[in-house]
C-alpha cells in the first residue's frame, strides 16, 4: 500500500472530520421526536394557503370532521344487549370521541326540531315562491284568501296518501305542510344505515385520536377485538367489520415496510454483485455504502434543523439523493481505474461541473411555491453539497489512492460504433412527446389492498348509494346560498335527477327570499286568519289549528326581518346539526359552508361552474388536484432547471462540446418516456421526478466520460460501473408494487440504461472527431 | 254481540289475563296462530283530530306464513305498499326503491302492531295493555287492548274483531277523534304467494 502524501495520521484527520458531524448529528436526531417531527398526512400536501379558498375549507373539514370516522358494519346481532354492549366498550375508551348507530341516530330529530321551530323563516319563502305563479296560473288576483285555498287544496292532496301519517301529529301547527315537503330534502342527509337487513347494524365511529397515527391503529384494532368479545356474550355468531383510513393506513404502511426491506435488500445485493463481478472488491461497496450513509445522515440532520415539520413526502423523494450519492462515491472511488492514480486534481473538475449543473438543477425547486417541493428542493440540494464534500474527503481524504483495476474490456468504450443510433431515436421520439397523456389520480398511487377493498365495498353497500360530497362556500351564509343557486342551476342544467342529491340549500332560502318573506308577512298579517277559514270551508275543524295561527303571529312579531338575523337563523341551524350531520353547514375563520350530498358519479368528471364557488371534497379529487399542480409545477421547474444546466455546460465547454454532453441526457429522457408511455399507457408525478433524476445521473456519465476520454483515450470505468448499479438498483425499484416506487424506479431505470448506451455510442466517437478535427 | 262497542268491552267482567285463559280463547288464538296464508280487500279508515269527516284508504291486505304483513293502499290512489314484520318496516312508493321506516318514527310502532294483531303475539303487549274478550260464537268475538294507566303507548286502546280464521277488523285508538280502523273484506286463504307476489308485496330493501 503506498502511502504517499496520505500519510496514516492524515488519513485519521479526515476521519475524525467526517465522524464528528456525524456523531453530533446521530445525537441530534435520536433526540427528535420523529412522530411530531416527520407528518405522514397526506392533507399536509394541501399548501395551507391554497390557490382557492374552497380549497383550504376541504382541508379543514377533511381533517377535522370527516377524517378519523370509522365504519363498523355489525351482521347476526341476535340479541340487542350485545350491541349495546359493543357500544359501550366502545364508547368507554380515550380512543374513541363517539358512537353513532346510523339506524337510531337522533341527529335528525334535533335538526328536524329546529327546523320545525323556524319553519316560517326557514320554509315559508320557498313555498310562496311556489304558490304565489300557482295560483296566479288560475286566480286573477294572487290575494291572501287564494293562496288559503291554494293550501288547503294542497293539504287535501297530501292526505290522500297514506304515508301522510308520518307527519299527522303536526299538521294542526303546519297546514301548509312546510315541514313535511321539505323533510324529503333533508332527511336524506342522516339516512345512511337506515335500510339494513334483520340482525345488521351500522355505527359510525369517530376516532379521538388520528387514523393515521399509531394510537389510532393498533390499540383501536385491539379495541375492537375486545367490544367483539364482549359483545359475543349475547351473540356468539356476531360478526364485526370495520373499515377506514386507520385499516389502511396501517396495511399500508405494514405491507410498504416489508417490501422497502426487501426492495434494500435486493439493491444492495444487486449492487454488490455487479461490484464484485466488474471490480473484484467488495470493499468498494462498503465504501459506497459508507459514504451514503454519512452523506444521507448529515442531509437530514440539517433537513430537521432548518424545517419545524417534514413531510413524509419530501423524505421520500430523497430517495433521489441516494441515486445521486452512491453515483458520486462509484466515480470517486473508481477514478483512475486502469489509468494510474487516483488524483483529486483529476477529478474534481468532471465532479464538480456534475454536481454544480445538479445541484443548481434541484436549487430550482427551492423557489416552488409548494412547501413539499420546497422542502424536497432543499433536502436535495443540501444533501447534494453535503454528499460532494463527504465523497472527497472520505475518497481522497481517508482512503488510500489505490487506484482499482478494471476488469472489463468496455471500458475502451469502442464496442458501441453506432454513431446513428442516438440521434435518430432521440428524434423519433422527440416527435411522439406532445402525445403522451398524464395520470394525476392520488388512486394511481395507492398500494393495492384487495381484501379491505372488499370489505369497505361491502360496508358501503350496506350504507347505501355512495355519496360524493360537494362543497359551496362563501364569506357570509347569504353568499354560500346565492353560490348554493349557482350550483343547484347547473345540477338541474346537467341532467342530474332531483333524488341524485340533497342539500340543506335546497331548502333553506337565500338572504334576498328571506327578506322578501318577512315583508310580505308584514303587509299581509291576515294570512293566517285565511287559512283558518278556508280549511274550515273543506271540512276541517279550524279550531284544531289554532297553534298554526299562533305561530304565524308570532312571524309576524319577529318582522322585519333583516341581513344580521338571517346569519344568526343559518348559525342556529349549522348549529344544530350534529352526529352524522355535523360539518353540513359551518363555518370557520372567516369562511362559511354548505355541503351537497350528491350520488357518485351524477355528474360525471365535469368541472364545477365557477360562479358556483363549490368543488367535489373529495379527498380523491382534492389530492389529485394537489397532484396534477405539483407535477405541472416540477415539469416547469425542470424545465427551468434544465436551461439552467445547459447554461452551466455551454459556459463550462463551450457550444460545441456543451451541445454534444447535453445532447446525451437529453436523447435519453426523450427516448425513455416515449417507451414509458407506450410500456404503461400514462404517466405521472413519479415518472417525471424519475426522468429528473436520471438526466442528472446521465449528464454525470457524459461529463464524465467526454473529460476521461479526452484526458486518458478511454472512458472513465466508473461510468460503466455506475450505470450498471443504477440501472439495476432501480430496476430492482421497478417491481415494487409500490406505485410511486414502481414508477420513479422504472424511469430512472430507462432513463439511465438508454443514457448509458447513448453515452458510450456518441461521446467516444464525437470526442475523437473533434480530436481529429482539431 | 253486534251491537257492542269496544268501549262497552272495557269492563271488569270482560278482562282476560293472558297466562290462565279459557279454553276457548285458547283455542281460538291457537287456532289463529296457525292460519298461514291470508289475503284480503281492506278499507282503512283514518279519523283525524283536525278533519271532521274521517279519509279512507283501500287497498290489498295479505299475511304471510311467516307472519309478516303487507298491506297495498290501492285508492284514492295507487300510493305504497307497506311491508311488516316483526323487527322490519319497508316501504316502497310508486316505483321508488324499497325503503325501510326509521326504527324510531312513530308510523314504525304503529306498523310494527299489525304482525302481532294478526298472529295473536300478546306477549309483548300484554306488558302494556290489560286484555278485554267476548266470545259469543265461535264466529263472533271481539278483543280490546287497553292502554295500562303507567304505560307509555302511542295507541290507548286496540280492538279487534274476528272470526274463528281470521281478524277482521283493528282499530288504532289515540283518541275518539283520532283513530285509524282497518276492516277486511272477501278474505282468502291462498296455499301460498308465487315469487311475483313475494317480490311485489313482501320485498326488502
Amino acid at each position: 500500500m503506498r502511502k504517499t502524501g496520505n500519510s496514516l495520521s492524515r488519513r485519521m484527520c479526515w476521519l475524525a472530520v467526517l465522524l464528528i458531524p456525524l456523531a453530533a448529528s446521530l445525537v441530534w436526531l435520536a433526540s427528535l421526536d420523529w412522530e411530531r417531527k416527520v407528518s405522514t398526512n397526506v392533507m399536509d400536501l394541501i399548501p395551507n394557503q391554497a390557490p382557492a379558498p374552497e380549497l383550504a375549507v376541504a382541508r379543514s373539514l377533511l381533517s377535522e370532521v370527516y377524517a378519523d370516522r370509522i365504519s363498523v358494519a355489525l351482521y347476526d346481532v341476535s340479541d340487542p344487549l350485545a350491541l349495546k354492549t359493543y357500544k359501550q366498550q366502545l364508547a368507554a375508551s380515550p380512543l374513541i370521541a363517539s358512537v353513532v348507530d346510523l339506524a337510531a341516530d337522533t341527529s335528525m330529530q334535533g335538526l328536524g326540531q329546529m327546523v320545525f321551530e323556524y319553519r316560517f323563516p326557514l320554509l315559508f319563502p320557498q313555498w310562496l315562491a311556489t304558490a304565489q305563479p300557482a295560483v296566479a296560473e288560475t286566480a286573477a288576483d294572487v290575494s291572501t284568501s287564494a293562496l288559503a285555498d291554494y293550501a288547503v287544496t294542497r293539504l287535501d292532496a297530501a292526505l290522500e296518501d297514506p304515508a301522510i301519517s308520518a307527519f299527522e301529529e303536526m299538521i294542526p301547527e303546519d297546514p301548509l305542510l312546510l315541514v313535511p315537503n321539505a323533510a324529503q330534502a333533508f332527511l336524506g342527509l342522516g339516512r345512511a344505515g337506515q335500510n339494513l337487513p334483520p340482525d345488521t347494524y351500522l355505527l359510525e365511529v369517530k376516532l379521538a385520536v388520528s387514523a393515521l397515527s399509531y394510537e389510532g391503529q393498533e390499540p383501536v384494532f385491539e379495541l375492537f377485538e375486545q367490544a367483539l368479545a364482549a359483545a359475543r356474550a349475547y351473540a356468539p355468531q356476531m360478526l364485526a367489520i370495520d373499515s377506514g383510513a386507520h385499516r389502511f393506513a396501517a396495511a399500508t404502511e405494514a405491507n410498504m415496510r416489508s417490501e422497502v426491506n426487501w426492495l434494500n435488500l435486493s439493491t444492495f445485493l444487486a449492487v454488490l454483485t455487479i461490484c464484485i463481478l466488474l471490480c473484484r472488491r467488495v470493499l468498494l461497496v462498503l465504501h459506497v455504502f459508507a459514504m451514503l450513509l454519512i452523506s444521507l445522515v448529515l442531509s437530514v440532520a440539517v433537513m430537521t434543523l432548518c424545517f419545524e415539520r417534514i413531510n413524509v413526502f419530501a423524505l421520500v423523494f430523497g430517495c433521489v439523493l441516494c441515486g445521486v450519492i452512491v453515483d458520486y462515491g462509484l466515480h470517486a472511488y473508481l477514478h483512475g481505474a486502469g489509468t494510474g492514480e487516483r488524483r483529486l486534481k483529476d477529478f474534481l473538475r468532471p465532479f464538480l461541473i456534475s454536481c454544480g449543473s445538479t445541484l443548481a438543477g434541484f436549487m430550482i425547486l427551492l423557489f416552488s411555491e409548494l412547501p413539499v417541493l420546497q422542502q424536497m428542493g432543499a433536502f436535495v440540494s443540501c444533501g447534494l453539497g453535503v454528499a460532494t464534500v463527504v465523497t472527497l474527503v472520505y475518497t481522497f481524504g481517508v482512503l488510500s489512492r489505490d487506484p482499482v483495476s478494471p476488469v472489463m474490456p468496455f471500458s475502451r468504450g469502442r464496442r458501441f460504433s453506432t454513431l446513428w443510433m442516438m440521434p435518430v431515436l432521440g428524434l423519433l421520439s422527440l416527435l411522439l412527446l406532445p402525445s403522451i397523456t398524464w395520470q394525476d389520480d392520488i388512486r394511481s398511487l395507492k398500494y393495492p389492498l384487495p381484501t379491505l377493498e372488499a370489505q369497505e365495498a361491502q360496508v358501503k353497500e350496506l350504507r347505501g348509494a355512495d355519496k360524493e360530497i360537494l362543497i359551496t362556500v362563501g364569506d357570509s351564509y347569504a353568499q354560500v346560498m346565492q353560490h348554493f343557486q349557482e350550483l343547484q342551476a347547473w345540477l338541474v342544467a346537467s341532467g342530474v335527477a332531483a333524488d341524485a342529491w340533497l342539500s340543506p340549500g335546497r331548502w333553506i332560502p337565500t338572504q334576498e327570499e328571506y327578506l322578501a318573506t318577512g315583508s310580505y308577512a308584514q303587509a299581509h298579517p291576515e294570512f293566517g286568519q285565511r287559512v283558518l277559514l278556508a280549511l274550515a270551508a273543506a271540512g276541517y275543524d279550524a279550531d284544531a289549528f289554532e297553534p298554526f295561527q299562533q305561530a304565524w303571529q308570532g312571524f309576524i312579531a319577529q318582522t322585519p326581518l333583516d341581513a344580521e338575523r338571517y346569519e344568526r337563523l343559518i348559525a342556529s341551524l349549522a348549529a344544530s346539526m350534529s352526529g352524522t350531520l355535523t360539518g353540513v353547514l359551518g363555518t370557520r375563520e372567516g369562511l362559511y359552508w354548505c355541503v351537497t350530498l350528491i350520488d357518485a358519479g351524477a355528474t360525471g368528471t365535469q368541472s364545477l361552474p365557477v360562479a358556483a364557488h363549490s368543488l367535489r371534497l373529495n379527498q380523491i379529487e382534492s389530492l389529485s388536484r394537489v397532484l396534477s399542480s405539483y407535477r405541472h409545477r416540477t415539469f416547469s421547474l425542470s424545465l427551468w432547471a434544465s436551461a439552467l444546466i445547459c447554461l452551466i455546460l455551454l459556459a463550462v465547454f463551450g457550444p460545441r462540446v456543451g451541445t454534444t454532453i447535453m445532447s446525451v441526457p437529453a436523447a435519453a429522457v426523450s427516448v425513455a418516456t416515449s417507451g414509458m408511455f407506450w410500456m404503461t399507457g400514462s404517466l405521472g408525478m413519479f415518472h417525471l421526478v424519475g426522468m429528473f433524476l436520471g438526466v442528472c445521473l446521465v449528464l454525470d456519465y457524459a461529463v464524465f466520460s467526454w473529460i476521461g476520454f479526452r484526458r486518458d483515450g478511454v472512458v472513465p470505468f466508473s461510468v460503466f460501473v455506475s450505470g450498471m448499479t443504477t440501472s439495476a438498483s432501480f430496476l430492482i425499484l421497478s417491481l415494487s408494487k409500490i406505485p410511486s416506487i414502481h414508477a420513479l424506479g422504472l424511469s430512472v431505470f430507462m432513463v439511465t440504461l438508454i443514457g448509458l448506451s447513448f453515452n458510450y455510442s456518441f461521446i467516444p466517437r464525437i470526442a475523437e472527431r473533434m480530436k481529429s478535427d482539431g | 254481540m253486534g251491537a257492542m262497542t269496544y268501549d262497552e268491552l272495557v269492563a271488569p267482567e270482560y278482562q282476560l289475563d293472558l297466562q290462565q285463559l279459557e279454553p276457548k280463547w285458547h283455542e281460538l288464538f291457537e287456532r289463529l296462530r296457525g292460519v298461514e296464508n291470508i289475503q284480503a280487500k281492506f278499507v282503512e279508515q283514518r279519523f283525524f283530530r283536525f278533519r271532521q269527516a274521517p279519509k279512507s284508504y283501500v287497498g290489498e291486505f295479505r299475511k304471510s306464513a311467516d307472519g309478516a304483513v303487507s298491506l297495498a293502499y290501492t285508492d284514492p290512489r295507487k300510493a305504497m305498499v307497506v311491508h311488516v314484520g316483526e323487527s322490519y318496516a319497508y316501504y316502497r312508493k310508486d316505483d321508488e326503491d324499497v325503503a325501510a321506516i326509521p326504527n324510531m318514527s312513530s308510523q314504525r310502532e304503529s306498523l310494527g302492531l299489525f304482525p302481532v294483531l294478526v298472529g295473536m303475539r300478546f306477549e309483548v303487549l300484554a306488558q302494556l295493555y290489560d286484555l278485554y274478550g267476548n266470545y259469543d260464537t265461535e264466529d263472533g268475538w271481539m278483543l280490546v287492548l287497553q292502554q295500562k294507566d303507567e304505560a307509555e303507548v302511542d295507541y290507548r286502546r286496540i280492538g279487534l274483531t274476528g272470526t274463528a280464521r281470521t281478524v277482521l277488523e283493528i282499530e288504532l285508538q289515540k283518541s275518539p277523534k283520532q283513530r285509524i280502523q282497518i276492516s277486511l273484506s272477501e278474505v282468502e286463504f291462498p296455499a301460498g304467494f308465487d315469487d311475483q307476489e313475494r317480490s311485489l308485496y313482501f320485498f326488502k330493501p
